[in-house]
């Protein structure tokens, strides 16, 4: 293999594997942010017209 | 035409579920025996330009038009090409008898492919039994070739193979589809992978001829002859395997993208089908077929046999090959089961289209119009099966000509009728990633021209030899394939019947779902 292949085939497979990285990465923050849980919202000044 | 409310369509499960599958109707035989050769002969790692080229012009354009068609005439209930072509032209007569091509060219596909994948199931079945590996010589294998496509075996195999895909069919989009793809592809890749480590590992097992290494092997591949780029055809082959390889023109991706929700991305969603395809492609069918047989045969030999056609190389080289190296039965089965996965992953996407046009246009139920569908391509499959010369004609009109037709119709449609400002905006609609505004340009205007190329050119290399039929006179395949032509000439007609019955008969959704 002579090293213009060896060019070749690193940029090849280099570009392909960044494009795989970019578009699962992107997937699965997508993924991710839509199973985020918000934390519970207390309402506190409910609890306080209740007290009075 | 009075208002329909919508009716109940199916839906993908789960974002990975749909890119899977879409992946998994491009990731097919050609991804391992088509493009190592196409590397090989039209400039090695200098055919990498050309084909970078029209991934971005051709590839990437065409598969967010499909998605982006396919997503469109879901939201009218449509899920095949006559429906969809009939909402984006506006709902214009003609149009949707346009997209009757959409239909005949997988049917014509689905008749031969199935056939095909059951060679690799009785292969596979076959290696795993050990009934390759004492076949040691080309002669051998070519013989048991010839023989198990006219056995008793290859039918029984073909028959299991054809229930197993519409078992698949029956259980529909969510059930079926995108539950066996979830499965089969990140089992593919991980054999595709397996494979790959063990030819990347095979060293010089030669010591006779040191120069029989995996080394000159990747280099074969991948050492670029500049050369080449001067000529045009090595452009058009390099176009014309990007189209193949992604399933582009097919009306696969529209029937799957149908059953999208409206505003589901889908260019991010089809960026990462087509880049699972690149990888499995580039990287895992670049490093199997033809690095082995550089390793076990030298240059010259290998030269020879890429040049021998894609079932030789499949069917016979690789066979010996895993017969020269330890633990050969073990990955000859591997590589039949790979074969298989690409297979069968792709045919139910194949044979999808036309289920979908019964559920959608004629309000069959799933199991009526998979029993339908079934009945149809079997009857046809025995002409691909026992018909002298017909599976290369079915090849030759729908898995060569018809997609690339299809697929210019399909641009022209989208960018030019429905108008390349609302195409844009659709495209766009839902997406998670910015595309490049001169991706706009590019879809408007370099796609179609670059698709009028391809087919300009494909017409004048066949013109005199196929289409004239020149290439058939005096042979023994003439009759069987005049024939074939006036049946599918029928089953067109029939299309076309079947569409205007359905137009008249079953109302069609007039407002979109939002």
């Amino acid at each position: 293999m002579t090293a213009a292949g060896i060019a070749f085939m690193i940029l090849s497979w280099g570009g392909i594997f960044c494009l795989c990285f970019f578009c699962f990465y992107f997937i699965f923050r997508e993924h991710a942010a839509k199973h985020l849980v918000a934390p519970l919202e207390i309402d506190a000044e409910g609890e306080h017209d209740a007290n009075e | 035409m009075a208002q329909t409310s919508q009716p109940f369509r199916q839906n993908w499960a789960s974002r990975m579920g749909v890119i899977l599958a879409v992946a998994g109707s491009a990731v097919g035989l050609g991804n391992f025996l088509r493009f190592p050769v196409q590397a090989t002969q039209n400039g090695g790692g200098a055919f990498m330009i050309p084909y970078f080229i029209a991934f971005l012009l051709l590839g990437i354009p065409m598969c967010w038009v499909e998605w982006a068609m396919g997503r469109y005439g879901g939201r009218f209930s449509h899920g095949s090409a006559p429906g969809v072509f009939d909402v984006i032209g506006g709902r214009r007569p003609l149009f949707k008898y346009i997209g009757a091509l959409g239909l005949l060219g997988p049917l014509l596909i689905g008749f031969y492919y199935v056939w095909i994948e059951s060679w690799t199931l009785g292969y596979a079945c076959n290696a795993a039994l050990g009934h390759l590996a004492p076949l040691r010589d080309m002669e051998s294998l070519k013989g048991f070739l010839g023989e198990y496509t006219t056995s008793r075996m290859g039918y029984v195999f073909f028959l299991i193979t054809f229930a197993m895909n519409f078992f698949v069919l029956f259980f529909g989009i969510s059930g079926g589809i995108e539950r066996l793809n979830k499965y089969a592809m990140p089992t593919l890749a991980i054999i595709g992978l397996i494979l790959t480590a063990r030819v990347l590992t095979l060293g010089t097992p030669n010591a006779a001829h040191p120069d029989f290494s995996v080394s000159r092997g990747m280099g074969f591949i991948w050492n670029p002859d500049f050369s080449k780029l001067r000529d045009a055809k090595v452009w058009l082959a390099a176009a014309g395997q990007i189209f193949f390889t992604l399933s582009v023109g097919m009306g696969v991706i529209i029937t799957y993208a149908s059953y999208l929700r409206s505003d589901e991305d889908i260019a991010l969603s089809g960026l990462t089908a087509s880049a699972t395809n690149e990888f499995m492609e580039v990287i895992i069918g670049g490093s199997i077929v033809i690095p082995a047989a550089v390793v076990f045969f030298g240059v010259t030999q290998a030269r020879e046999v890429a040049g021998s056609g894609s079932f030789s190389l499949g069917f016979v080289t690789m066979p010996l090959i895993f017969t020269k190296m330890m633990g050969g039965p073990f990955f000859c089965f591997l590589w039949f089961m790979l074969l298989f996965l690409a297979g069968i992953t792709s045919s139910i996407s194949i044979l999808q289209p036309f289920v979908s046009f019964l559920e959608d246009e004629f309000h069959c139920s799933r199991r009526v119009a998979v029993s339908l569908t079934a009945v149809v391509t079997f009857v046809f499959a025995q002409a691909a099966i026992f018909g002298n010369g017909v599976l290369d004609e079915m090849d030759f009109w729908a898995g060569s000509f018809l997609i690339v037709l299809f697929g210019l119709i399909e641009i022209i449609m989208f960018a030019w009728i429905f108008g390349m400002g609302r195409a844009w905006d659709e495209i766009n609609r839902g997406s998670e990633i910015t595309i490049w505004p001169f991706f706009r340009w590019i879809i408007g205007f370099v796609t179609p021209v670059y698709m009028f190329i391809i087919l300009g050119a494909f017409m004048a290399q066949n013109w005199r030899g196929v289409f004239l039929m020149g290439n058939y006179r005096g042979t023994a395949q003439f009759h069987s394939v005049l024939i074939f032509r006036v049946a599918m000439l029928i089953l067109f007609m029939v299309i076309c019947g079947m569409i205007a019955y359905s137009w008249n008969r079953h109302p069609k959704v007039r407002e979109p779902k939002p």
